[in-house]
């Protein structure tokens, strides 16, 4: 028998093949620097995560959650000038990077939550103090608020028939996911500050002329709005998450954790339709039956 | 976790990151998104 230890011991170490000297890197073409600039993009927004992360350490995410949700829009109101919803959206886009770097994806959800609840309290207190003002500076708030009075009433309203509100929340959900990946979520936030605050608006006014205050807040700010609000939360976390890693090259988190914030997420979207569905002419009647 | 292995620092990758991210983004957004971003009712 060969004793095959011993032979392999007394072998010569191979050398590594040496690359022929005259062999020379090939110059990068124009097309390869092209194709590194999403890299570079991405490595930076991995950077401004890691600059954010350390800001949302301990408990100080639910003090810059407040921060965001209500001092854009307070200076705003201050100015009487509109804006603060995409500012918001950069400062809180720019602090889930650092929480989706971390993938503290509890973290992450609770700061989206908060910031929206803090800056829906606010709006809800300066639409019902100053209306004037504060339409001034909600776009399109006041339209939007025309509609619901028409449709509490009336019960009439074209876009509430399923055929409507189906393909309009499937784009919404298409174009969402797509601008989520393309912006870190801060088209997203933006659009979600936008939505938010014509539902906010439109509550204020509710408010203002119902008899009970408690059930026009619980009634209007509608369940499905609620379970559709939080889906998004949800999903955008995770596409914030999943085009970081695909933009930087790096791991930032399981399939096994994505697969269940996908699920969660669509879940709540489908619980959004379902409870529209199954609610809608039951919450309109109470809302009318309060009005004053 | 090492950031500057893909070349991101520095100023031009501070640059990209602003083009892509930020005017990118806002072309896409008033050219296409306001088309394609339904405000479903309620």
């Amino acid at each position: 028998m060969i004793d095959t230890d011993r032979c392999q011991a007394t072998l010569p170490a191979r050398e590594p093949i040496a690359a022929p000297r005259h062999a020379v890197k090939p110059a990068p073409t124009f097309l390869s620097k092209l194709m590194r600039l999403p890299r570079m993009a991405g490595s930076c927004a991995l950077r401004l995560g890691g600059i954010t992360a350390p800001l949302c350490r301990g408990g100080w995410w639910i003090a810059w959650a407040i921060a965001i949700g209500i001092l854009p829009v307070m200076i705003s109101f201050a100015f009487g000038i509109p804006g603060h919803q995409w500012f918001s959206a950069l400062l809180l886009a720019a602090l889930c990077l650092g929480l989706v770097r971390e993938d503290a994806w509890f973290r992450g959800m609770g700061l989206i939550g908060l910031t929206f609840a803090a800056h829906s309290v606010v709006v809800i207190a300066l639409s019902t103090a100053a209306p004037q003002r504060t339409s001034a500076i909600l776009p399109h708030a006041n339209a939007y608020w025309q509609k619901q009075q028409t449709w509490i009433k009336t019960g009439e309203d074209p876009e509430y028939r399923l055929e409507a509100w189906v393909p309009a929340h499937l784009q919404l959900l298409a174009a969402s996911s797509l601008f989520t990946f393309t912006s870190l979520g801060t088209v997203t936030f933006g659009q979600g500050f936008y939505e938010v605050d014509l539902m906010n608006f439109y509550n204020a006014q509710l408010l203002a002329r119902s008899q009970s205050l408690p059930l026009a807040l619980l009634l209007g700010w509608h369940v499905w709005s609620v379970l559709r609000g939080l889906g998004y939360l949800v999903l955008t976390f995770e596409i914030i998450s999943l085009s970081l890693a695909v933009w930087s090259g790096k791991r930032l988190s399981s399939w096994r954790t994505r697969a269940g914030r996908w699920g969660a997420g669509l879940g709540l979207l489908a619980a959004d339709g379902v409870a529209k569905f199954l609610l809608l002419d039951v919450v309109r009647q109470q809302l009318e039956i309060n009005l004053l | 976790m090492s950031d500057d292995d893909e070349g991101g620092s520095g100023l031009m990758g501070w640059v990209i990151f602003i083009l892509i991210f930020g005017v990118g983004n806002a072309i896409l957004y008033f050219t296409t998104g306001i088309f394609i971003i339904p405000i479903p009712r309620r």
